[in-house]
Protein backbone atom coordinates (compact mmCIF):
# COMPACT_ATOMS: atom_id res chain seq x y z
CA UNK A 1 0.00 0.00 0.00
CA UNK A 2 1.51 3.38 -0.95
CA UNK A 3 2.54 6.20 1.50
CA UNK A 4 -0.11 8.73 0.35
CA UNK A 5 -2.79 5.96 0.82
CA UNK A 6 -1.58 4.80 4.77
CA UNK A 7 -1.14 8.06 5.75
CA UNK A 8 -4.47 9.32 4.67
CA UNK A 9 -6.28 6.11 6.00
CA UNK A 10 -4.20 6.87 9.12
CA UNK A 11 -4.99 10.42 9.54
CA UNK A 12 -8.59 10.11 9.15
CA UNK A 13 -8.92 7.27 11.52
CA UNK A 14 -6.81 9.73 14.32
CA UNK A 15 -9.44 12.44 13.17
CA UNK A 16 -11.61 10.09 14.06
CA UNK A 17 -10.73 8.50 17.19
CA UNK A 18 -9.90 12.03 18.81
CA UNK A 19 -12.34 14.05 17.49
CA UNK A 20 -13.05 16.34 20.49
CA UNK A 21 -9.73 17.19 21.53
CA UNK A 22 -8.41 18.08 17.97
CA UNK A 23 -10.87 20.51 17.88
CA UNK A 24 -9.66 21.74 20.96
CA UNK A 25 -6.14 22.59 19.38
CA UNK A 26 -7.60 23.48 16.20
CA UNK A 27 -10.48 25.83 17.57
CA UNK A 28 -7.65 27.35 20.54
CA UNK A 29 -4.99 28.14 18.46
CA UNK A 30 -7.09 29.42 15.72
CA UNK A 31 -9.11 31.30 17.90
CA UNK A 32 -8.27 35.02 17.65
CA UNK A 33 -8.32 34.51 13.53
CA UNK A 34 -11.93 33.36 13.88
CA UNK A 35 -13.02 36.33 15.91
CA UNK A 36 -10.82 38.89 13.99
CA UNK A 37 -12.62 37.41 11.06
CA UNK A 38 -15.71 37.27 11.95
CA UNK A 39 -16.40 40.59 14.34
CA UNK A 40 -13.64 43.28 14.41
CA UNK A 41 -12.41 43.30 11.15
CA UNK A 42 -14.07 46.16 8.86
CA UNK A 43 -15.38 47.63 12.36
CA UNK A 44 -15.30 51.88 13.01
CA UNK A 45 -13.42 50.63 16.13
CA UNK A 46 -10.16 49.32 15.39
CA UNK A 47 -8.29 46.59 17.50
CA UNK A 48 -5.78 47.39 19.85
CA UNK A 49 -2.44 46.24 18.05
CA UNK A 50 -1.61 44.68 21.31
CA UNK A 51 -4.27 42.70 21.30
CA UNK A 52 -4.54 41.43 17.63
CA UNK A 53 -1.01 40.21 17.56
CA UNK A 54 -1.25 37.68 20.47
CA UNK A 55 -2.85 34.41 21.03
CA UNK A 56 -4.24 33.70 24.53
CA UNK A 57 -4.73 30.60 23.62
CA UNK A 58 -1.53 29.10 21.97
CA UNK A 59 -0.76 27.14 25.09
CA UNK A 60 -3.32 25.00 23.69
CA UNK A 61 -0.69 23.47 22.00
CA UNK A 62 1.34 22.26 24.63
CA UNK A 63 -1.96 20.56 26.42
CA UNK A 64 -2.89 18.86 23.14
CA UNK A 65 -0.39 18.45 20.80
CA UNK A 66 1.38 15.85 23.39
CA UNK A 67 -2.21 13.82 23.84
CA UNK A 68 -1.78 13.63 20.21
CA UNK A 69 2.14 13.35 19.24
CA UNK A 70 2.93 11.46 22.90
CA UNK A 71 -0.02 9.74 23.96
CA UNK A 72 1.73 7.57 26.62
CA UNK A 73 4.25 9.82 27.74
CA UNK A 74 2.26 10.63 30.75
CA UNK A 75 3.43 7.21 32.60
CA UNK A 76 -0.19 7.01 35.12
CA UNK A 77 -2.46 6.30 32.56
CA UNK A 78 -0.39 4.79 29.84
CA UNK A 79 -2.72 2.05 29.00
CA UNK A 80 -5.82 4.29 28.80
CA UNK A 81 -4.33 6.57 26.88
CA UNK A 82 -2.56 4.83 24.75
CA UNK A 83 -5.86 2.75 24.20
CA UNK A 84 -7.64 6.07 23.59
CA UNK A 85 -5.00 6.97 21.16
CA UNK A 86 -5.07 4.26 19.41
CA UNK A 87 -0.97 3.59 19.32
CA UNK A 88 -0.78 -0.25 19.92
CA UNK A 89 -3.71 -0.69 17.58
CA UNK A 90 -2.77 1.27 14.77
CA UNK A 91 0.97 -0.16 14.71
CA UNK A 92 -0.44 -3.93 14.85
CA UNK A 93 -2.14 -3.26 11.64
CA UNK A 94 -0.72 -3.08 7.74
CA UNK A 95 0.93 0.07 8.54
CA UNK A 96 4.79 1.45 8.31
CA UNK A 97 5.30 2.41 11.83
CA UNK A 98 7.13 5.33 11.09
CA UNK A 99 4.00 6.49 9.05
CA UNK A 100 1.83 6.39 12.02
CA UNK A 101 3.78 8.98 13.89
CA UNK A 102 4.14 11.20 10.46
CA UNK A 103 0.64 11.07 10.28
CA UNK A 104 0.29 12.51 13.58
CA UNK A 105 2.58 15.07 13.33
CA UNK A 106 0.87 15.95 10.16
CA UNK A 107 -2.27 16.22 11.63
CA UNK A 108 -0.79 18.06 14.40
CA UNK A 109 0.69 21.10 11.84
CA UNK A 110 -2.90 21.04 9.70
CA UNK A 111 -5.24 21.75 12.74
CA UNK A 112 -2.43 23.81 14.10
CA UNK A 113 -2.48 25.80 11.02
CA UNK A 114 -5.72 25.11 8.98
CA UNK A 115 -7.53 28.36 10.55
CA UNK A 116 -4.44 30.61 10.41
CA UNK A 117 -4.25 29.90 6.88
CA UNK A 118 -7.93 30.51 6.02
CA UNK A 119 -7.83 33.98 7.77
CA UNK A 120 -4.64 34.95 5.84
CA UNK A 121 -6.63 33.55 2.72
CA UNK A 122 -9.34 35.87 3.73
CA UNK A 123 -7.19 38.58 4.83
CA UNK A 124 -6.50 38.70 0.77
CA UNK A 125 -9.50 40.14 0.54
CA UNK A 126 -9.00 42.56 3.36
CA UNK A 127 -5.58 43.51 3.22
CA UNK A 128 -5.91 46.93 5.40
CA UNK A 129 -5.86 47.31 8.86
CA UNK A 130 -6.83 50.07 11.33
CA UNK A 131 -5.19 49.60 14.47
CA UNK A 132 -5.11 51.29 17.83
CA UNK A 133 -2.40 52.31 20.01
CA UNK A 134 -2.85 53.90 23.08
CA UNK A 135 1.13 53.70 23.82
CA UNK A 136 2.23 57.34 21.83
CA UNK A 137 6.01 55.28 21.44
CA UNK A 138 4.11 52.05 20.16
CA UNK A 139 1.86 54.75 17.67
CA UNK A 140 5.01 56.12 16.29
CA UNK A 141 6.79 52.95 16.02
CA UNK A 142 4.30 51.19 14.39
CA UNK A 143 4.43 54.26 11.45
CA UNK A 144 7.95 54.11 11.40
CA UNK A 145 8.32 50.42 11.03
CA UNK A 146 5.29 49.76 8.65
CA UNK A 147 6.14 50.78 5.13
CA UNK A 148 2.10 53.34 3.78
CA UNK A 149 0.68 53.09 7.51
CA UNK A 150 -0.92 56.39 7.58
CA UNK A 151 -2.43 58.49 11.20
CA UNK A 152 -6.04 58.33 11.44
CA UNK A 153 -8.45 61.20 12.43
CA UNK A 154 -7.76 62.37 16.04
CA UNK A 155 -9.95 61.09 18.76
CA UNK A 156 -12.25 63.00 20.83
CA UNK A 157 -9.31 64.14 23.13
CA UNK A 158 -7.54 65.59 20.05
CA UNK A 159 -4.93 62.65 20.47
CA UNK A 160 -3.47 60.12 17.70
CA UNK A 161 -4.40 57.04 18.26
CA UNK A 162 -6.00 55.15 14.92
CA UNK A 163 -3.16 54.07 12.34
CA UNK A 164 -4.01 51.86 8.65
CA UNK A 165 -2.26 49.99 7.66
CA UNK A 166 -2.39 49.31 4.00
CA UNK A 167 -1.13 45.21 4.39
CA UNK A 168 -1.48 44.94 8.14
CA UNK A 169 -4.08 41.99 8.12
CA UNK A 170 -1.60 40.11 5.47
CA UNK A 171 1.24 40.74 8.14
CA UNK A 172 -0.66 39.85 11.18
CA UNK A 173 -2.23 36.65 9.45
CA UNK A 174 1.42 35.79 8.13
CA UNK A 175 2.06 35.92 12.47
CA UNK A 176 -0.82 33.62 12.94
CA UNK A 177 0.87 31.31 11.04
CA UNK A 178 4.59 31.95 11.71
CA UNK A 179 3.74 31.76 15.91
CA UNK A 180 2.27 28.86 16.04
CA UNK A 181 4.37 27.40 13.63
CA UNK A 182 7.24 27.81 15.95
CA UNK A 183 5.48 26.80 18.85
CA UNK A 184 4.46 23.65 17.34
CA UNK A 185 7.98 23.11 16.24
CA UNK A 186 9.31 23.42 19.92
CA UNK A 187 6.39 21.12 20.78
CA UNK A 188 7.78 18.13 18.32
CA UNK A 189 11.60 18.62 19.87
CA UNK A 190 10.14 18.87 23.20
CA UNK A 191 8.40 15.77 22.79
CA UNK A 192 11.34 14.00 21.06
CA UNK A 193 14.09 15.17 23.04
CA UNK A 194 11.31 13.60 26.37
CA UNK A 195 11.11 10.71 24.55
CA UNK A 196 14.96 10.31 24.86
CA UNK A 197 15.64 11.58 28.00
CA UNK A 198 13.73 10.21 31.06
CA UNK A 199 11.85 12.83 33.16
CA UNK A 200 12.90 15.43 31.09
CA UNK A 201 9.31 15.61 29.75
CA UNK A 202 7.94 17.20 33.66
CA UNK A 203 10.62 19.83 33.50
CA UNK A 204 9.66 20.88 30.09
CA UNK A 205 6.04 21.14 30.22
CA UNK A 206 5.62 23.13 33.15
CA UNK A 207 8.57 25.46 32.06
CA UNK A 208 6.92 25.91 28.75
CA UNK A 209 3.48 26.51 30.06
CA UNK A 210 5.42 29.44 32.55
CA UNK A 211 7.05 30.87 29.33
CA UNK A 212 3.83 30.84 27.18
CA UNK A 213 1.93 32.46 30.16
CA UNK A 214 4.29 34.88 30.61
CA UNK A 215 4.24 35.16 26.83
CA UNK A 216 0.74 35.89 26.28
CA UNK A 217 -0.96 37.59 29.30
CA UNK A 218 1.12 40.29 30.95
CA UNK A 219 0.21 43.00 28.99
CA UNK A 220 -3.19 42.21 28.11
CA UNK A 221 -3.74 42.45 31.81
CA UNK A 222 -1.52 45.62 32.80
CA UNK A 223 -3.58 46.53 29.15
CA UNK A 224 -6.37 47.88 31.49
CA UNK A 225 -9.21 50.04 30.61
CA UNK A 226 -7.65 52.79 28.92
CA UNK A 227 -4.27 51.28 27.75
CA UNK A 228 -2.39 53.54 29.02
CA UNK A 229 0.52 51.76 30.67
CA UNK A 230 0.98 49.35 27.92
CA UNK A 231 4.22 50.36 26.52
CA UNK A 232 4.63 47.86 23.68
CA UNK A 233 8.10 46.22 25.58
CA UNK A 234 6.83 43.03 25.88
CA UNK A 235 8.62 39.82 24.22
CA UNK A 236 5.78 39.10 22.21
CA UNK A 237 5.25 42.76 20.89
CA UNK A 238 9.14 42.87 20.58
CA UNK A 239 8.82 39.54 18.57
CA UNK A 240 6.13 40.80 16.53
CA UNK A 241 8.55 43.85 15.35
CA UNK A 242 11.09 41.52 14.33
CA UNK A 243 8.84 39.50 12.47
CA UNK A 244 7.51 41.93 10.35
CA UNK A 245 11.37 43.54 9.65
CA UNK A 246 12.45 40.31 9.22
CA UNK A 247 9.73 38.07 7.69
CA UNK A 248 11.98 36.83 5.02
CA UNK A 249 14.67 35.68 7.78
CA UNK A 250 12.04 34.42 10.00
CA UNK A 251 10.57 32.17 7.25
CA UNK A 252 13.73 31.01 5.99
CA UNK A 253 14.82 29.68 9.88
CA UNK A 254 11.24 28.52 10.68
CA UNK A 255 10.53 26.16 7.82
CA UNK A 256 13.65 24.00 8.02
CA UNK A 257 12.81 24.07 11.52
CA UNK A 258 9.56 22.32 10.76
CA UNK A 259 11.11 19.69 8.32
CA UNK A 260 13.83 19.09 10.23
CA UNK A 261 11.37 18.84 13.78
CA UNK A 262 8.99 16.62 11.49
CA UNK A 263 11.91 14.06 10.48
CA UNK A 264 13.65 14.33 14.06
CA UNK A 265 10.30 13.06 15.56
CA UNK A 266 9.82 10.12 13.04
CA UNK A 267 12.85 9.19 13.21
CA UNK A 268 12.96 9.40 17.46
CA UNK A 269 9.86 8.29 17.80
CA UNK A 270 9.35 5.31 15.87
CA UNK A 271 11.99 3.20 17.42
CA UNK A 272 10.43 3.58 20.88
CA UNK A 273 7.81 1.14 22.20
CA UNK B 1 4.79 -13.29 2.53
CA UNK B 2 7.56 -15.46 4.36
CA UNK B 3 10.95 -14.21 2.51
CA UNK B 4 12.55 -17.51 4.14
CA UNK B 5 10.41 -20.31 3.35
CA UNK B 6 12.72 -22.38 4.87
CA UNK B 7 12.31 -20.76 8.37
CA UNK B 8 8.96 -21.75 10.00
CA UNK B 9 6.47 -18.86 10.16
CA UNK B 10 6.69 -18.39 13.65
CA UNK B 11 10.24 -18.24 15.44
CA UNK B 12 11.79 -17.21 18.80
CA UNK B 13 15.99 -17.98 19.53
CA UNK B 14 17.35 -17.16 22.68
CA UNK B 15 15.00 -14.42 23.37
CA UNK B 16 15.36 -12.69 26.70
CA UNK B 17 12.82 -9.77 27.50
CA UNK B 18 12.97 -7.86 31.75
CA UNK B 19 10.62 -5.06 32.79
CA UNK B 20 12.98 -3.20 34.48
CA UNK B 21 14.77 -5.14 36.53
CA UNK B 22 12.39 -8.07 36.52
CA UNK B 23 12.83 -10.55 33.86
CA UNK B 24 10.11 -11.93 32.31
CA UNK B 25 11.71 -14.02 29.08
CA UNK B 26 14.82 -15.99 30.04
CA UNK B 27 16.46 -17.68 26.87
CA UNK B 28 13.01 -18.83 25.20
CA UNK B 29 12.89 -20.42 22.20
CA UNK B 30 9.72 -21.31 19.99
CA UNK B 31 9.69 -22.40 16.50
CA UNK B 32 5.73 -22.88 15.13
CA UNK B 33 5.44 -24.98 12.22
CA UNK B 34 3.11 -23.73 8.88
CA UNK B 35 -0.35 -24.46 9.54
CA UNK B 36 -0.33 -25.68 12.87
CA UNK B 37 -2.52 -24.01 15.71
CA UNK B 38 -0.18 -23.88 18.38
CA UNK B 39 -1.60 -23.73 21.60
CA UNK B 40 0.28 -21.20 24.35
CA UNK B 41 0.03 -22.11 27.64
CA UNK B 42 1.17 -20.69 30.91
CA UNK B 43 0.27 -19.15 34.56
CA UNK B 44 -0.36 -15.84 34.77
CA UNK B 45 2.99 -13.53 34.46
CA UNK B 46 4.55 -16.46 32.73
CA UNK B 47 5.45 -14.50 29.33
CA UNK B 48 3.16 -15.39 27.15
CA UNK B 49 1.86 -11.72 26.36
CA UNK B 50 5.27 -10.20 26.44
CA UNK B 51 6.17 -13.00 23.70
CA UNK B 52 3.13 -11.97 21.67
CA UNK B 53 3.77 -8.54 21.95
CA UNK B 54 6.93 -8.99 20.45
CA UNK B 55 5.49 -11.24 17.71
CA UNK B 56 3.31 -8.41 16.70
CA UNK B 57 5.99 -5.92 16.42
CA UNK B 58 4.98 -4.11 19.58
CA UNK B 59 8.15 -4.59 21.92
CA UNK B 60 11.98 -6.22 21.05
CA UNK B 61 13.83 -8.51 22.60
CA UNK B 62 16.79 -7.52 25.01
CA UNK B 63 18.46 -10.35 23.95
CA UNK B 64 18.03 -12.91 21.00
CA UNK B 65 15.58 -13.19 17.81
CA UNK B 66 12.23 -13.03 16.49
CA UNK B 67 11.29 -13.39 13.23
CA UNK B 68 7.63 -13.73 11.76
CA UNK B 69 7.09 -15.01 8.31
CA UNK B 70 11.04 -14.67 7.87
CA UNK B 71 11.07 -10.46 9.32
CA UNK B 72 11.82 -8.90 12.52
CA UNK B 73 8.20 -7.86 13.29
CA UNK B 74 9.33 -4.73 15.20
CA UNK B 75 11.28 -3.59 12.05
CA UNK B 76 8.86 -5.08 9.22
CA UNK B 77 6.45 -3.05 7.24
CA UNK B 78 2.84 -2.57 5.64
CA UNK B 79 3.51 -4.95 2.98
CA UNK B 80 4.71 -7.81 5.57
CA UNK B 81 2.09 -6.74 8.42
CA UNK B 82 -0.31 -7.07 5.64
CA UNK B 83 -0.09 -11.13 6.53
CA UNK B 84 -0.46 -10.73 10.53
CA UNK B 85 -3.60 -10.95 12.26
CA UNK B 86 -3.32 -10.13 15.93
CA UNK B 87 -5.91 -9.83 18.81
CA UNK B 88 -4.53 -8.59 21.38
CA UNK B 89 -5.33 -9.78 25.40
CA UNK B 90 -7.09 -6.97 26.40
CA UNK B 91 -9.44 -4.19 24.45
CA UNK B 92 -7.25 -1.60 22.46
CA UNK B 93 -9.37 -0.40 19.50
CA UNK B 94 -9.97 3.21 20.58
CA UNK B 95 -13.45 3.75 22.21
CA UNK B 96 -14.51 6.76 20.43
CA UNK B 97 -15.24 5.12 17.02
CA UNK B 98 -17.56 3.34 15.56
CA UNK B 99 -18.23 -0.20 14.40
CA UNK B 100 -18.22 0.72 11.21
CA UNK B 101 -15.30 3.03 10.91
CA UNK B 102 -12.79 0.46 12.51
CA UNK B 103 -13.79 -2.36 10.06
CA UNK B 104 -13.75 0.83 7.25
CA UNK B 105 -9.78 1.08 8.30
CA UNK B 106 -9.31 -2.78 7.70
CA UNK B 107 -10.57 -2.58 4.11
CA UNK B 108 -8.56 0.56 3.63
CA UNK B 109 -4.93 -0.95 4.90
CA UNK B 110 -5.49 -4.53 3.38
CA UNK B 111 -5.49 -5.69 -0.16
CA UNK B 112 -6.71 -8.92 0.69
CA UNK B 113 -9.38 -8.08 3.40
CA UNK B 114 -12.38 -10.17 2.67
CA UNK B 115 -15.52 -8.29 2.76
CA UNK B 116 -17.83 -11.05 2.55
CA UNK B 117 -16.50 -12.92 5.92
CA UNK B 118 -16.78 -9.44 7.64
CA UNK B 119 -19.90 -8.80 7.07
CA UNK B 120 -21.16 -12.18 7.90
CA UNK B 121 -19.51 -12.19 10.89
CA UNK B 122 -20.92 -8.67 11.45
CA UNK B 123 -23.91 -10.09 11.21
CA UNK B 124 -23.40 -13.23 13.13
CA UNK B 125 -21.89 -11.53 16.17
CA UNK B 126 -24.83 -8.99 15.87
CA UNK B 127 -22.61 -5.86 16.06
CA UNK B 128 -24.28 -2.72 15.23
CA UNK B 129 -21.88 -0.84 12.84
CA UNK B 130 -23.06 2.63 13.86
CA UNK B 131 -22.61 1.84 17.73
CA UNK B 132 -19.27 2.80 19.27
CA UNK B 133 -16.46 0.78 20.50
CA UNK B 134 -17.03 2.25 24.06
CA UNK B 135 -20.63 1.09 24.06
CA UNK B 136 -20.11 -2.66 23.14
CA UNK B 137 -19.82 -5.00 26.10
CA UNK B 138 -16.09 -6.23 26.10
CA UNK B 139 -17.20 -9.91 24.81
CA UNK B 140 -18.19 -7.64 21.29
CA UNK B 141 -15.62 -5.27 21.47
CA UNK B 142 -13.19 -9.17 21.49
CA UNK B 143 -15.37 -10.00 19.07
CA UNK B 144 -14.73 -7.26 16.59
CA UNK B 145 -11.08 -7.44 17.64
CA UNK B 146 -11.13 -10.94 16.36
CA UNK B 147 -13.06 -9.91 13.00
CA UNK B 148 -10.00 -7.17 12.66
CA UNK B 149 -7.38 -9.83 13.28
CA UNK B 150 -8.88 -12.70 10.57
CA UNK B 151 -10.91 -10.67 8.03
CA UNK B 152 -7.15 -9.97 5.88
CA UNK B 153 -7.14 -13.69 5.58
CA UNK B 154 -3.45 -13.71 7.43
CA UNK B 155 -0.89 -16.10 6.97
CA UNK B 156 -0.09 -15.82 10.74
CA UNK B 157 -2.99 -15.55 13.24
CA UNK B 158 -1.91 -14.21 17.13
CA UNK B 159 -4.58 -14.45 19.20
CA UNK B 160 -3.90 -13.74 23.15
CA UNK B 161 -6.86 -14.59 25.37
CA UNK B 162 -9.19 -14.70 22.49
CA UNK B 163 -11.78 -16.51 24.68
CA UNK B 164 -11.87 -13.82 27.71
CA UNK B 165 -14.84 -12.48 28.29
CA UNK B 166 -16.43 -14.92 25.55
CA UNK B 167 -19.46 -16.72 26.27
CA UNK B 168 -18.89 -21.12 25.45
CA UNK B 169 -20.99 -20.39 22.41
CA UNK B 170 -19.23 -17.36 20.98
CA UNK B 171 -15.99 -18.90 21.65
CA UNK B 172 -16.94 -22.06 19.89
CA UNK B 173 -17.45 -19.95 16.70
CA UNK B 174 -14.33 -18.26 17.30
CA UNK B 175 -12.19 -21.76 17.60
CA UNK B 176 -14.28 -22.64 14.05
CA UNK B 177 -13.42 -20.07 12.30
CA UNK B 178 -9.73 -20.79 13.09
CA UNK B 179 -10.06 -23.69 11.96
CA UNK B 180 -11.78 -22.73 9.11
CA UNK B 181 -8.71 -20.11 8.40
CA UNK B 182 -5.94 -23.14 8.60
CA UNK B 183 -8.42 -24.90 5.78
CA UNK B 184 -8.91 -22.70 3.09
CA UNK B 185 -5.66 -20.01 3.60
CA UNK B 186 -3.23 -23.07 5.69
CA UNK B 187 -2.21 -20.17 8.11
CA UNK B 188 -0.21 -20.90 11.21
CA UNK B 189 -2.16 -19.86 14.25
CA UNK B 190 -0.66 -19.04 17.92
CA UNK B 191 -3.19 -18.36 20.78
CA UNK B 192 -2.55 -18.09 24.05
CA UNK B 193 -5.17 -19.26 26.81
CA UNK B 194 -6.02 -20.42 30.17
CA UNK B 195 -9.40 -22.49 28.75
CA UNK B 196 -7.63 -25.49 27.99
CA UNK B 197 -10.09 -27.52 26.78
CA UNK B 198 -10.08 -24.77 24.27
CA UNK B 199 -6.80 -26.09 23.22
CA UNK B 200 -7.53 -29.92 23.74
CA UNK B 201 -10.03 -28.79 20.95
CA UNK B 202 -7.98 -27.29 18.27
CA UNK B 203 -4.35 -27.26 18.82
CA UNK B 204 -2.49 -29.73 17.33
CA UNK B 205 0.81 -28.61 18.69
CA UNK B 206 1.47 -26.91 22.33
CA UNK B 207 3.99 -24.94 24.17
CA UNK B 208 3.74 -24.79 28.14
CA UNK B 209 5.70 -21.86 29.45
CA UNK B 210 6.73 -21.31 33.16
CA UNK B 211 9.24 -19.06 34.41
CA UNK B 212 9.99 -17.31 31.13
CA UNK B 213 10.99 -20.67 29.42
CA UNK B 214 9.34 -23.04 27.24
CA UNK B 215 9.41 -26.17 29.08
CA UNK B 216 7.67 -28.36 26.40
CA UNK B 217 6.93 -27.79 23.10
CA UNK B 218 5.44 -30.75 21.49
CA UNK B 219 1.94 -32.51 19.99
CA UNK B 220 -0.80 -32.95 22.70
CA UNK B 221 -0.75 -36.43 22.10
CA UNK B 222 3.35 -37.20 22.33
CA UNK B 223 2.53 -34.65 25.30
CA UNK B 224 -0.13 -37.12 26.83
CA UNK B 225 1.50 -39.57 25.91
CA UNK B 226 5.02 -39.11 27.42
CA UNK B 227 4.32 -37.67 30.25
CA UNK B 228 3.64 -39.41 33.21
CA UNK B 229 3.30 -38.86 37.23
CA UNK B 230 4.88 -41.99 38.79
CA UNK B 231 4.56 -42.77 42.58
CA UNK B 232 7.85 -44.64 44.09
CA UNK B 233 7.47 -46.62 47.37
CA UNK B 234 8.75 -49.41 49.55
CA UNK B 235 12.20 -47.90 49.88
CA UNK B 236 14.34 -50.38 52.04
CA UNK B 237 16.41 -47.04 53.19
CA UNK B 238 16.23 -43.53 53.07
CA UNK B 239 14.15 -41.65 49.65
CA UNK B 240 16.78 -40.92 47.39
CA UNK B 241 18.02 -37.68 46.76
CA UNK B 242 19.49 -37.78 43.37
CA UNK B 243 17.82 -35.05 40.98
CA UNK B 244 16.54 -36.89 37.54
CA UNK B 245 16.85 -34.49 34.72
CA UNK B 246 14.24 -36.28 32.61
CA UNK B 247 11.63 -35.18 35.82
CA UNK B 248 9.72 -31.82 36.02
CA UNK B 249 8.79 -31.81 39.14
CA UNK B 250 9.66 -34.35 42.48
CA UNK B 251 7.38 -34.15 45.54
CA UNK B 252 8.90 -35.76 48.68
CA UNK B 253 6.86 -37.81 50.57
CA UNK B 254 7.32 -39.36 53.94
CA UNK B 255 8.48 -42.46 52.46
CA UNK B 256 7.31 -42.09 48.83
CA UNK B 257 8.62 -40.07 45.77
CA UNK B 258 6.16 -38.49 43.46
CA UNK B 259 8.08 -37.72 40.25
CA UNK B 260 6.59 -36.19 37.06
CA UNK B 261 8.85 -37.13 34.13
CA UNK B 262 9.24 -37.45 30.52
CA UNK B 263 8.94 -41.51 29.98
CA UNK B 264 10.13 -41.38 26.05
CA UNK B 265 13.33 -40.07 27.25
CA UNK B 266 15.35 -43.09 27.72
CA UNK B 267 14.91 -43.53 31.49
CA UNK B 268 11.84 -45.72 32.50
CA UNK B 269 9.69 -45.78 35.66
CA UNK B 270 10.58 -49.41 35.75
CA UNK B 271 14.74 -48.85 35.26
CA UNK B 272 14.31 -45.93 37.88
CA UNK B 273 12.36 -48.30 40.69
CA UNK B 274 14.93 -51.12 39.75
CA UNK B 275 18.04 -48.42 40.40
CA UNK B 276 16.46 -47.21 43.36
CA UNK B 277 15.37 -50.72 44.69
CA UNK B 278 11.40 -49.88 45.38
CA UNK B 279 8.01 -50.17 43.31
CA UNK B 280 6.37 -47.85 41.17
CA UNK B 281 3.27 -46.64 40.37
CA UNK B 282 2.61 -45.02 37.12
CA UNK B 283 -0.37 -42.77 36.40
CA UNK B 284 -1.61 -40.92 32.90
CA UNK B 285 -2.11 -37.24 33.10
CA UNK B 286 -4.88 -35.30 31.38
CA UNK B 287 -3.42 -31.93 30.03
CA UNK B 288 -4.67 -29.66 33.04
CA UNK B 289 -2.70 -32.28 35.29
CA UNK B 290 0.50 -32.24 32.62
CA UNK B 291 0.13 -27.94 32.54
CA UNK B 292 -0.13 -27.77 36.24
CA UNK B 293 2.81 -30.08 37.21
CA UNK B 294 4.77 -28.26 34.12
CA UNK B 295 3.96 -24.68 35.46
CA UNK B 296 4.90 -25.30 39.29
CA UNK B 297 8.52 -25.39 40.24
Amino acid sequence: MSTIKQLWALARFQLAINQALLLCLALGSGFPCIIECLIFRDTKFPLSLDLLIRNQLIYFVLIFGPMLLAPNLGNSRKRDSIRAAGSEFLITRAVDRHLLFRSRSLLFFFLLLVIPLIGIASSLHHPELKVYAANGDLFQRILHQFPGSIQGPPDTDGKLKDISIPTGNILVGSWRIWLPLCIGVITLISLTLARKVKYIWWFLMPLGLVLLYYFCFPSVFSHGASGSRYDGQDLNTALFFFFATHQALCWLIALPALFLSLFWYEQGTEQFE
Amino acid sequence: MNDHPLQPPILLQNVSRSYGKTPVLRDLNLSVRQGSIYGFLGRNGSGKTTTMRMLAGLITPDEGEVRMLGHDPFLAGAEEKQWVGYMSEKGIIPPNVSVKRVLQLGRELYPHWDGALTDALVAKYNLAPKKKISTLSQGRQRLLAFIMAIAPRPKVLLLDEPAANLDVVARREILDEVLDLIRDCGSTVLFSTHILSDVERVADEIGILANGTIRVSESLDSLKESIRQVRFFGFQGNLPTENLPESFRTVRGRDELLVTLRTNSGITPESLALRWSCQQETRSLSLEDIFVELSLD
